[in-house]
């Protein structure tokens, strides 16, 4: 999608309550959400968010990545006005929050990772209520908008509760943007969608996000926020660990290919460490990462990797010890896998 | 205003869309009023007869008191206990023919005999009539000639009269966890409220001098109705607390926070519904109770009053309970532990001995601790309105009290929903 691509390095901070940012100076860049050493600490002792610093920009999407309980959903409800952080400083569309969440209502859309809606409700009374509940007095206009944008047209007369899941996951979503919203959360709002559902979804977040409004996404569909986000934020522990455009986030890790090389499972584990030890030596360790017996190797040339790598692995180990050789470009997950790393969460994410 | 009226019509749509919803306001009334009506102890349409006994003090009107009757005649000497233990004696029940009380009635010097008595369940209770209960009578009818601007033209011949706000004490001594004692003790209470109440009366007190009282007579399943109704508007705080905890833990509470709806919409879109849903129930429980034999009267609209008055105490105490609740799991037990020591505290089934705070607290009513609990105001103003016959005006301190009550059951439960549900939370 086009869209204007900024770094932070390159804004100039103005001086006032919001601070303006711009790459030539004559093109000025709104924050819609500022986060300065954001934190939340549970019952005193519980660090879900630990200093954070990030802004959001005007009409930009903005990808939020992070394992499961590293902070994504207790950052949203802090944005959202839920939950109020315990220290630092947070900037909506130029309100401070908590203190006046009261005034980002309107301009704000939630649309949660669960699906909170009324069971008992039809899709159509469903979006009148919150059409009622925003004051909205372009209401039918509005309720005709979000069921032609999520394909809920047909099906507006349907009790929620017997609607499929991704007829349901719609219903969320349109829930969250009948009201114009300048700034839109979406929290995971893909999970349990069914292709055609997600495929919908997305068209719309690119409709929505050509129409100037800023797009705060988390999805552990790496694939997704790399097309969708403009920015990607990858937060882990609470902290952010990269925040950049998905392209220079993959420079990263290094451009170019990786290959990934299964081993036999007879391979001894001493014979797999030498390999990888071998490999690391030639390639260089941030560049050779491992699942059990699975090599990943990232190299600017793989085809012509694979004339050095091949031959590593005979010497140690013999012919016929490979049992799966693949060669892709790199992608937003290796960055993330690359910086949050391959271990099971054994934390569970804090439920905001 | 309007968006108070769509989430209150959407939380009213439960009603013909969700089953649990259907069953906890329609079925409800009817298995439980229906259930209780078959299981009575001594069925509905068999009702026993209670053993008291009866120890009269009564010293009557005294010499130096002149009491002149409507006829003219002088009356030195009366004893009103008299026409008061013939009430006792001759009150039947609905069949007319079936005596609710068989009186023993004891000397004065054989009161440990009586006490002997009770203790061996021979009676259920014994009526202590003391010896100025003729005196707090006269007291009664003379404040009911002094509101009369025209006296009647009997009063300048009444000499030595007591003050007006002379007050008598008649006991009632039994065993409260005994259910003849809570019977009796609330039919007598019933009797007494009433024979005072008639004093109270211009016209009633000429009825009085001629000792033929119509008490109403009822069932046993009649006395027992009031507490039923109050236990089973309790048994709804759970519901109540259970459909405030919902939209709780289905987020969607979170998700209106976050539109313009304000907490006090919300709450009061929870109490709205509940109170519709409230109005639609408390029928269906005096419906069946028709069905079981209770006398349909005008007075059950009085009585409708106080139940709905119950249903918002307890839609207030359902809020509390939903804002002290960590789940929708623990919600409901939560809410028994809360509803059955009240409902029990209350009278629902026996009379409780309370802990009087206050003597003298309203209109010649003492308060006690227990009288803090909304439903018992209640019982007892359902009580005397649907068994004792009595008016909206006869029972001022129950419904104010009711009310206060109710009050402040609505404001506790808006504010503890609305610290732990409707603000940025920690």
């Amino acid at each position: 999608m086009s869209r204007k691509v900024v770094t932070q390095t390159k804004y100039l901070l103005i001086t006032r309550k919001l601070p303006v940012f711009y790459i030539p100076r004559e093109q000025y860049v709104m924050a819609t959400v500022i986060a300065k050493d954001l934190t939340k600490i549970y019952d005193n002792h519980k660090v879900a968010v630990d200093a954070i610093n990030f802004e959001v920009f005007e009409g930009e999407v903005f990808g939020f990545l992070g394992p499961n309980g590293a902070g994504k959903s207790t950052t949203i409800s802090m944005i959202t006005g839920i939950r109020k952080p315990t220290a630092g400083t947070l900037l909506v569309l130029d309100h401070t929050m908590p203190r006046e969440h009261r005034k980002v209502q309107q301009q704000l859309g939630y649309v949660p990772q669960e699906l909170v809606f009324y069971d008992h409700l039809t899709v159509g009374e469903n979006l009148s209520l919150f059409a009622t509940s925003y004051n909205l007095k372009n209401r039918e206009e509005r309720i005709q908008y979000a069921t032609d944008l999520m394909g809920l047209d047909e099906i507006s007369d349907q009790i929620a509760d017997q609607l499929s899941g991704g007829q349901k996951r719609r219903l969320n979503v349109a829930m969250g943007l009948l009201h114009e919203p300048k700034l839109l959360v979406l929290d995971e709002p893909s999970a349990g969608m069914d292709p055609q559902s997600r495929a919908m979804l997305w068209q719309s977040i690119e409709r929505l996000s050509n129409e100037n409004i800023t797009i705060l996404l988390t999805t552990h569909l790496m694939e997704t926020a790399d097309r969708l986000s403009d920015r990607i934020c990858i937060i882990d522990h609470g902290k952010i660990a990269a925040i950049d455009t998905p392209q220079e986030l993959k420079k990263r890790i290094g451009e170019g290919d990786i290959i990934e090389i299964s081993l036999v499972e007879t391979v001894t584990d001493e014979s797999y460490q030498s390999i990888k030890t071998t490999l690391i030596n030639t390639f260089g360790e941030k560049f050779v990462s491992n699942i059990d017996h699975s090599l990943t190797i990232t190299t600017l040339d793989g085809v012509n990797a694979l004339s050095t790598i091949l031959p590593i692995i005979n010497s140690t180990i013999g012919r016929h010890q490979v049992k799966n050789i693949s060669l892709r470009d790199n992608t937003l997950e290796d960055v993330f896998i690359s910086i949050t790393g391959n271990q099971l969460r054994e934390r569970q994410e804090v439920i905001a | 205003m309007r968006r108070l009226l769509e989430l209150t019509k959407v939380q009213l749509l439960n009603l013909p869309r969700n089953r649990s919803m259907a069953f906890a306001t329609l079925v409800f009334p009817l298995i439980f009023i229906g259930v209780f009506g078959l299981a009575m102890p001594n069925g509905v349409q068999n009702n026993a007869t209670l053993n008291i006994g009866i120890i009269n003090h009564d010293l009557g009107i005294p010499e130096s008191t002149i009491y002149v009757n409507q006829n003219g005649t002088q009356l030195n000497d009366y004893f009103f206990s008299n026409s008061f233990i013939n009430i006792v004696d001759d009150v039947t029940y609905d069949d007319n023919t079936t005596s609710i009380f068989d009186v023993t009635h004891y000397d004065i010097a054989n009161f440990e005999d009586a006490k002997s008595d009770l203790q061996k369940n021979s009676i259920s209770a014994l009526l202590i009539i003391p010896e100025d209960f003729s005196i707090g009578m006269l007291a009664v009818i003379r404040s009911a000639f002094n509101t009369d601007a025209n006296m009647t033209g009997i009063t300048n011949n009444w000499l030595n009269y007591p003050n007006p706000t002379y007050q008598t004490t008649i006991q009632i001594m039994g065993d409260p966890t005994v259910q003849d004692f809570s019977i009796a003790s609330s039919i007598l209470t019933t009797i007494i409220d009433s024979y005072f109440n008639l004093g109270a009366d211009t016209e009633g007190h000429n009825v009085l001098m001629n000792t033929d009282i119509a008490v109403d007579t009822f069932s046993v399943f009649d006395y027992i109705l009031p507490g039923l109704i109050i236990f089973g508007i309790l048994n709804n705080m759970g519901s109540t607390a259970a459909f405030a905890m919902r939209d709780v833990e289905g987020g969607i509470l979170r998700r209106l926070r976050i539109t313009n709806v304000s907490g006090t919409e919300y709450t009061l879109s929870i109490i709205l519904s509940q109170l519709v849903f409230a109005i639609i129930q408390i029928p269906i429980f005096f419906g069946v109770a028709i069905l079981f034999g209770f006398p349909p009267t005008i007075r059950i609209a009085y009585a409708f009053i106080f139940a709905i008055l119950v249903s918002l105490s307890v839609t207030g105490l359902g809020l509390a309970v939903a804002a002290i609740s960590k789940s929708q799991d623990t919600v409901n037990s939560m809410a028994t532990l809360v509803s059955l020591p009240m409902a029990f505290l209350a009278g629902s089934f026996f009379m409780v001995p309370d802990v009087i705070l206050i003597n003298n607290f309203f209109d010649g009513n003492s308060l006690g601790i227990f009288d803090l609990i909304a439903a018992k105001p209640a019982i007892e103003g359902l009580r005397l309105i649907l068994i004792g016959g009595q008016g909206l005006g006869d029972i001022a301190y129950q419904l104010l009290l009711l009310i206060t009550l109710t009050i402040i059951y609505l404001l506790l439960g808006i504010t503890l929903y609305s610290r732990k549900h409707l603000s940025p939370e920690d």
